[in-house]
């Protein structure tokens, strides 16, 4: 039997957790969220999760280019994948991006919300397959 | 640090006021006419020059007239010899902030600089507050889409939940309602989109991208992606692009949208079976876009509306066609903000042809 993976959610919106959380335990994933940046930065340290899942826009438009920034400059967590969601669109992200801190959102994979149950599996699947 | 240029011909003068503002930890630069002084003014960007009204060549007043232009913000302060009410009134006129008449013992000069610069300080602080502000209007947009998204998007993921049986089984009746619900609450969502996407292109953001662009190969990505969408309606998508057309200035992005919105209605507002052509060529100036359907077409009184927003064709064959109205106002906006224009011609029950016109993208007009 193969490990089950954790995943961590980063969002500040408790809907979305919730029916997020679900559609990832109905598939037997161990799932943990964090409802702010700081939350976020400290369970990525205290759980290490094998994935992230990630929103952009939180009490900042930029709250989660910031932690992906911070996470993938780091050399030891920037070994785990990041999903990154968000209600707005990947045109407006990747501007707000290049202008907030003049580099791209690193993520290594990109949905915008709401996401299809059978979508977000598959994402999750294939950035824990690598 | 503050920079201080002083510009006058007499060089005691010059190192006088630089003694006395070194001392006080101001960098100080000096030019001994008005044509270096000028040079300086464009190369040290200082805070603050202090300006002799008589001197050889280029004079003074010239120096204020230019420096003006140059940054309105550098603060200027006038020193001459000849001190009359009327020379005060016109370097006054001219831009500077006050008037220091020879001779002037160090505390004036002292006084006068320190008085400039709180100004200069001021106004620079002002200048970056209308900037901040400038910048969270820019994000409003933005923030408020995020706003009225966020519930909707929180209803949809839990009918993923809901529906997708996580929760339970669903009873046939409820499902049927249930789904009714989310292709409502998708319509709004798309709804928010499209009002999101023509502000945008109102407040003007797409010009800020504009850069030479194959047409040819922004309709084949276009016509790529709207494959899946033909397929499933039956639609044949067609495409009669010449491959060497001369480049349009534009946002590929925006124009992308563009023909989105174009094929999109050419295969909605289709009869299975039907087809949807694409078409581009040059014409003198212009590159012409073509998006032909074998559709429903439009009636004519209903014409001189579809670029309106929120305007939609009401008729037994649209009932069923989902969509917010504003499809056509973008295209039509995008067409603009492109310095193009758009015609259309249309017959009922036999289809409709779209012309884009674009003009083409010249080296020389750059």
């Amino acid at each position: 039997m193969e490990k089950i993976a954790k995943i961590l959610i980063i969002d500040d919106d408790p809907n979305f957790v919730e029916a997020t959380k679900a559609i990832l335990e109905n598939k037997s994933y161990e799932v943990v969220a964090a409802y702010d940046k700081n939350e976020g930065m400290e369970k990525i340290n205290s759980e290490r999760p094998d994935l992230i899942l990630l929103d952009i826009m939180m009490e900042k438009l930029d709250d989660g280019f910031n932690i992906c920034y911070k996470l993938k400059h780091d050399p030891e967590l920037k070994k785990i994948p990041v999903l990154a969601i968000s209600a707005i669109t990947e045109k407006t992200g990747l501007k707000f991006s290049s202008e907030t801190n003049g580099e791209y959102f690193e993520a290594d994979d990109y949905v915008e919300k709401p996401v299809k149950a059978d979508d977000l599996l598959e994402r999750v699947e294939n950035l824990l397959k690598k | 640090m503050f920079n201080i240029l002083v510009i006058d011909d007499e060089e005691a003068m010059r190192d006088s006021c630089s003694q006395v503002l070194i001392k006080e930890g101001y960098q100080v630069e000096t030019a001994g006419d008005g044509e270096t002084g000028l040079q300086k003014v464009i190369e040290l960007k200082p805070d603050l020059i202090l300006v002799d009204l008589k001197m050889p060549g280029v004079c003074g007043m010239e120096v204020l007239e230019k420096v003006r232009d140059i940054d309105p913000n550098i603060i200027a302060v006038v020193i001459t010899g000849f001190a009359t009410i009327d020379s005060a009134v016109e370097s006054m006129k001219q831009g500077a902030y006050d008037f220091l008449p020879k001779p002037f013992t160090p505390d004036e000069l002292r006084l006068i600089v320190k008085r400039g610069l709180e100004k200069r300080k001021l106004t620079l602080e002002a200048a970056t507050l209308r900037e901040e502000k400038k910048r969270m209007e820019e994000n409003f947009i933005t923030m408020v889409s995020h706003e009225l998204r966020t519930p909707l998007v929180d209803i949809q993921q839990y009918f993923e939940v809901i529906l997708g049986g996580i929760t339970g089984e669903v009873a046939i009746k409820q499902r049927k309602m249930l789904e009714r619900v989310r292709e409502s609450i998708d319509a709004l969502l798309k709804l928010i989109n499209d009002w999101l996407d023509m502000t945008r292109i109102k407040a003007g953001e797409v010009v800020g991208k504009f850069e030479p662009l194959d047409i040819s190969s922004i309709l084949t990505d276009t016509i790529g992606f709207m494959r899946p969408e033909a397929e499933m309606k039956k639609i044949a998508l067609e495409i009669d692009v010449t491959t060497s057309l001369n480049k349009v200035k534009g946002d590929k992005e925006s124009l992308k949208m563009m023909f989105t919105n174009l094929i999109s209605n050419g295969i909605r507002f289709n009869h299975e079976g039907g087809s949807v052509l694409i078409k581009a060529k040059e014409q003198e100036d212009h590159i012409i876009i073509e998006v032909s359907d074998t559709g429903i077409g439009i009636l004519k009184e209903n014409l001189p509306f579809i670029f309106d927003e929120f305007f939609r064709v009401k008729s037994d064959k649209t009932r069923h066609i989902d969509g917010t109205g504003l499809g056509l106002s973008i295209v039509k906006k995008i067409v603009e903000v492109h310095s193009g224009s758009i015609k259309v011609e249309s017959e009922l029950g036999k289809g409709s042809t779209f012309f884009v016109i674009l003009p083409k993208f010249k080296k020389e007009s750059n």
